[in-house]
């Protein structure tokens, strides 16, 4: 087990290399730089000059690369050319608002998508069916930005029960942390839930003309436990796995959702780098967003161990 | 030979007889533990009705060994689930130790199934749940009919694994079904089968799966069992080769019926059947004296549930057709024997 987590970690250091060179590469492409921004209006080739030269800007791309790199190596990502503080920092300091909102989006998508999909196959091409994946359908469609503008107004304009935006620190006063939580969550979880909710009920048909099925209702089983446990603990090995990659497609999400909601993430903090130009926390804010992936598909591995018997992992 | 007894006739597409037919007295004496009439079997698919069962009666004793061979898509796996009310029956009943499952509840029939009869399969590989531990599924299974705490159902599911032949049976509870070959799987479908300790064991083709020299030691496991437990065994298969040392009796089915039954040793001696004999020609057998009646080996296919042309439904591959074949042929009995061929309707 620990060498299997050690051998995935070893191989995670290639891919992060190859990141490293596309993000730079990417980030050094896109047209405009952060003197620009700097600038602002004023016009003075001199200041310029000077400023371009401070922060390397005028070394070649190899060099460039090469300084940031090395200094990665060392924990240093550099600092904000924007705000002037250290680019870990503020990463590490808007991460856990964004894993928190992905887990609880998780959370909802998982409320929603588990008993709609195994509704949804055990009366398959029945009404239920037909409801579930009516909604499921109307969830891929509805884009999330105009599914959570309208959450705003009916929760917050016209009905005023929760805060249409923002963040409270759960530490601070958890309730009022959770009410601002809850819209941002479930912008983002009907999202991923009608995909999941697809994927269970495909699973969930596909285990029920399972053989092993036929044994359980053979030696007496009642549908509830064949359906709850039997078939459930089958079907959720593929789901986990989804579920896997869409936190991966959720930390995306999060970028539109937080921006919408206002909430301080590293969604938000990787738009306004964009905007800024800013070029070191861009390449901070995505090789950190990388190597949580990477981790989540690991755990994601993990977790198989305990779900299916058959893998062996190492 | 012995007095000639016609049933009544029952035709092809499997509208219910007025009056089923009476199958051989084989077990008369005991009360059989099992009793099939006429049964009559149909799944509903989106093409429409698929009648895979036109007509199948049959008795089972306590501690007796009954035989259904016939070609793949014959029906049989379409019986053995019926017995166990898992298949969609229309017509006929099949009575379990007096009642008719006809008359029960979802309820009754759950509390029936695993504890008065059991069912074993052909893939040992996929019939038991690759993500629950051995343990697990035996326990349940125990536990579901048995008032026993976990201890002494998990007691009891060594004691099972034991009898069918399995070393080091705690360990084996925590492992999961891949873990062990088939032939080992086979045993632990037979022992959670047996721990509720049915009337009735259905097995349908149980080593078909299974390499040649695992089945011999899976079937005579199997009639040990039956021996020790007074069990009754439906034992099905496509190879009647198979059977011939484990059957007392045998009913050969034919496109959803059963067209032919004898005590085993007679069927092998002089089978009746065009059909049963071109089974028996494509089983080489040299232990046995040669049967009375040329053995052609089968050509052709058999027809699809509800496509046999109208009559006898082996007509257009039998050698022996005569123009009364196409009207269906009744169940003649002769002693311990039946027989659905105008051949011997004598
Ligand atoms: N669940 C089902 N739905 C529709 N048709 C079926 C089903 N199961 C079996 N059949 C059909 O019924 C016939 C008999 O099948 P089966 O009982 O499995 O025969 P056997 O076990 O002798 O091979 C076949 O033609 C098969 O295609
Ligand atoms: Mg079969």
């Amino acid at each position: 087990m620990l060498k299997f987590v050690l051998r995935r970690l070893l191989q995670l250091i290639p891919v992060l290399f190859i990141l490293s060179v596309l993000v730079f590469s990417l980030v050094h492409l896109v047209p405009g730089s952060p003197i620009d921004v700097l600038m602002g209006d004023i016009r003075d080739p001199v200041v310029e000059a000077a400023l371009i030269a401070r922060y390397g800007l005028d070394q070649p791309l190899p060099v460039q690369y090469w300084r940031w790199l090395t200094n990665l190596l060392q924990g240093d990502f550099g600092t904000s050319i924007y705000s002037r503080e250290p680019i870990l920092h503020m990463i590490l300091a808007r991460f856990p608002n964004t894993l928190l909102l992905a887990f609880a989006s998780a959370v909802v998508a998982l409320v929603i998508s588990l008993p709609a999909g195994i509704i949804a196959a055990l009366y398959q091409n029945r009404l239920p069916d037909f409801g579930a994946m009516g909604i499921a359908l109307a969830g891929i469609s509805i884009p999330n930005f105009w599914f959570g503008i309208l959450l705003v107004l009916l929760f917050s304009q016209y009905l005023g029960w929760l805060p249409s935006m923002g963040y409270v620190s759960p530490a601070e006063d958890f309730g009022a942390a959770m009410r601002h939580l809850i819209l941002p969550a479930i912008t983002l979880g009907t999202a991923m839930s009608a995909n999941l909710t697809r994927l269970i009920r495909a699973e969930m048909i596909e285990q029920l003309s399972q053989d092993y099925v036929r044994t359980a209702r053979a030696k007496g089983l009642g549908e509830r436990m064949i359906v709850g446990v039997h078939v459930l603990k089958n079907a959720m090995i593929p789901t986990v796995t989804i579920i896997g990659i869409q936190f991966g497609g959720l930390l995306e999400g999060a970028v539109l959702t937080e921006v919408i909601f206002a909430w301080p993430g590293i969604g938000r903090l990787a738009v306004d780098a964009v905007y800024e130009r800013d070029y070191a926390l861009i390449q901070g804010v995505v090789l950190v967003a990388a190597i949580v992936y990477v981790l989540i598909n690991l755990l994601v591995d993990i977790s198989y161990r305990y779900l299916d018997p058959r893998v062996k992992l190492g | 030979m012995a007095q000639n007894t016609t049933a009544q006739h029952s035709t092809a597409q499997g509208a219910a007889a007025p009056s089923p037919a009476e199958p051989s007295p084989a077990t008369a004496g005991a009360e059989p533990v099992l009793t099939v009439r006429d049964l009559q079997v149909s799944y509903q698919t989106d093409d429409g009705p698929v009648p895979a069962v036109t007509g199948v009666s049959l008795d089972l004793a306590a501690g007796e060994t009954y035989a259904i061979v016939g070609e793949s898509g014959s029906g049989k796996s379409t019986v053995a689930l019926a017995l166990l009310a898992l298949a969609p029956i229309v017509g006929g009943e099949v009575r379990l130790a007096g009642r008719d499952l006809a008359g029960l509840s979802r309820h009754e029939l759950r509390r029936l199934r695993g504890r008065e009869i059991a069912m074993i399969f052909q893939e040992p590989m996929t019939s038991l749940n690759p993500v629950l531990t051995l343990g697990y599924q035996l326990i349940e299974t125990i536990r579901l009919h048995q008032p026993l705490d976990r201890a002494a159902a998990r007691g009891r599911a060594i004691e099972m694994l034991e009898k069918v032949g399995i070393s080091d049976p705690a360990r084996r509870l925590a492992q999961y079904p891949h873990e062990l070959s088939g032939g080992m799987r086979q045993r632990v479908m037979i022992a959670m089968a047996l721990s509720c300790n049915p009337r009735v064991l259905v097995a349908d083709e149980p080593t078909t799966a299974l390499d040649v020299t695992v089945q011999a030691q899976i079937l005579s496991l199997l009639d040990d069992l039956r021996a020790e437990f007074g069990t009754g065994v439906v034992l099905i298969t496509h190879d009647i080769g198979v059977v011939a040392e484990t059957a007392d009796r045998i009913g050969v089915m034919y496109a959803g019926q059963l067209i032919e039954e004898a005590p085993t040793a007679d069927l092998f001696a002089s089978p009746m059947h065009p059909y049963t004999r071109g089974l028996l020609a494509s089983v080489p057998r040299v232990d046995l004296p040669p049967a009375g009646g040329p053995l052609a080996a089968l050509h052709g296919t058999p027809p699809k549930p509800g496509k046999a042309p109208p009559g006898c439904p082996f007509r257009p591959r039998c050698g022996e057709a005569m123009d009364v074949c196409s009207t269906m042929p009744p169940l003649t009995r002769q002693g311990l024997r039946s027989v659905r061929c105008w051949l011997h309707d004598r």
